[in-house]
């Protein structure tokens, strides 16, 4: 634990320097739209379109048969990743008399680990087939 | 008796701070191990034969946005293995550098190897390295708990084993002789320098989003597999007005791409007060 010693009402201005950072601030994550998925087409679409349409997938795999047919796989999630909120999580009165404890916490808010859409692409790297979340 | 408050932060509350705050591009004050004296004009002589490796293909997205009266992170992952190579131009720069800026006999070791032979090597580094980069998450994980954030940062080896709290791992494997590796070429390689490159993270973090590319390097004699010099660093390139990370993905990833290169201009250019040949040639 580290330990910072502030003076009276310092608290006060913690708080207040939050607040002043308050910019506006908006995510620029990137999410999987159905809207997106729609323009996909089996038998057609290649890696080079699916990467304009979708961006890079969260992850890859690859996979051998015994028809020794390499298939890609190419995995969307859904949502915009793992979200926390760093957050003042109590005020109490310390061990030390004459002092405050504020306690600041990484809180998870949400993990997305659903499956927006699995992606397939034969070696000649054009789509071959295409799953999407709940399929 | 004035009434005090006193803050509280968990250690791991504090790094993922520091990561957000912080674009890491801090130039590391020495090498992990600088070049002897004596030794760098001898290497004058020796032909190095350069090898790039990217053991972890993973791009990670990181923002910290201010809320009122808290901050919300958000990490994402995403792999761009057999999407995009960054080895090439790495390679291609690394050398030019060698060549230009130091006036070495630099070459891309693929030149001196067959093939299949070349990949294997790739591959016995790339996992050797890797192995590293997993001891160091579990090491974190034991510590920290399992905050994306925190194990990009034990993955990476972004704290280059100076904070404490990662990269140890990462240093180890830099300082160890990769003999067992090069041991087989070591005919084909005698009268050489084997210099390798390791890419061990590309992250994009903000706001204000910075594109940070963290490197491991190692040069040593494949006769006696002693290592001659190592040293990490972090190269980084300001993404000015970035609306979204949609926008590094279009044209075949071609903003991505331009920091990169842009990174990694910084990170080689020995000009640069960043760069990664800290303590590489005394003049």
């Amino acid at each position: 634990m580290l330990i910072i010693r502030l003076e009276k009402h310092s608290w006060f201005y913690v708080l207040l320097t939050f607040i002043l950072l308050l910019q506006g601030c908006t995510s620029m994550s990137k999410e999987t739209s159905s809207e997106q998925i729609s323009g996909i087409e089996i038998g057609k679409s290649t890696k080079n379109d699916i990467l304009a349409i979708l961006g890079l997938p969260n992850k890859r795999e690859l996979k051998s048969f015994e028809s020794h047919e390499n298939l890609e796989y190419w995995i969307y999630y859904k949502g915009r990743g793992r979200s926390s909120l760093f957050i003042p999580t109590g005020v109490v009165p310390a061990a030390i008399p004459g002092y405050t404890a504020v306690f600041f916490g990484n809180i998870p808010i949400s993990e997305r680990k659903d499956i927006a859409a699995i992606l397939v692409f034969n070696d000649r790297g054009i789509l071959v087939d295409l799953k999407t979340g709940g399929n | 008796m004035k009434n005090k408050t006193i803050v509280f932060f968990s250690f791991k509350a504090v790094l993922i701070v520091c990561l957000m705050l912080f674009s890491f591009g801090c130039a590391t004050s020495k090498a992990i191990i600088p070049m002897d004296k004596a030794y760098s004009q001898q290497l004058m002589q020796y032909p190095i034969a350069v090898i790039v490796l990217v053991p972890n293909k993973n791009l990670f997205f990181w923002e910290g946005l201010y809320k009122v009266f808290a901050i919300q992170t958000i990490s994402n992952e995403f792999t761009f293995e057999g999407i995009w190579d960054p080895t090439p131009v790495f390679k291609d720069m690394s050398i030019q550098m060698l060549r230009t800026k130091f006036n070495l006999k630099a070459f891309p070791l693929q030149e001196k190897l067959a093939p299949d032979t070349y990949n294997k090597l790739i591959a016995d580094l790339g996992s050797s390295f890797s192995e590293a980069a997993s001891e160091s998450v579990t090491t974190t994980k034991r510590r920290f708990g399992a905050d994306p954030q925190i194990l990009w940062i034990a993955r990476t080896g972004l704290g280059g084993g100076r904070n404490g709290a990662s990269g140890q791992e990462m240093v180890e494997y830099i300082k160890t002789s990769p003999l067992k590796h090069i041991h087989s070429q070591k005919e084909s390689l005698t009268g050489h320098a084997v210099l390798e490159f390791y890419i061990t993270g590309i992250g994009i973090q903000g706001p204000p989003y910075t594109l940070l590319l963290v490197v491991y390097t190692r040069l040593s004699r494949p006769t006696d597999g002693a290592v001659i010099w190592a040293n990490m660093g972090i190269g980084a390139s300001r993404l000015e007005d970035l609306k979204g990370f949609p926008e590094l993905e279009k044209n075949n990833l071609a903003l991505l791409k331009e920091h990169y290169e842009k990174a990694l201009v910084g990170l080689l250019n020995p000009e640069n007060p960043n760069n990664l040949f800290k303590d590489f040639l005394s003049k």
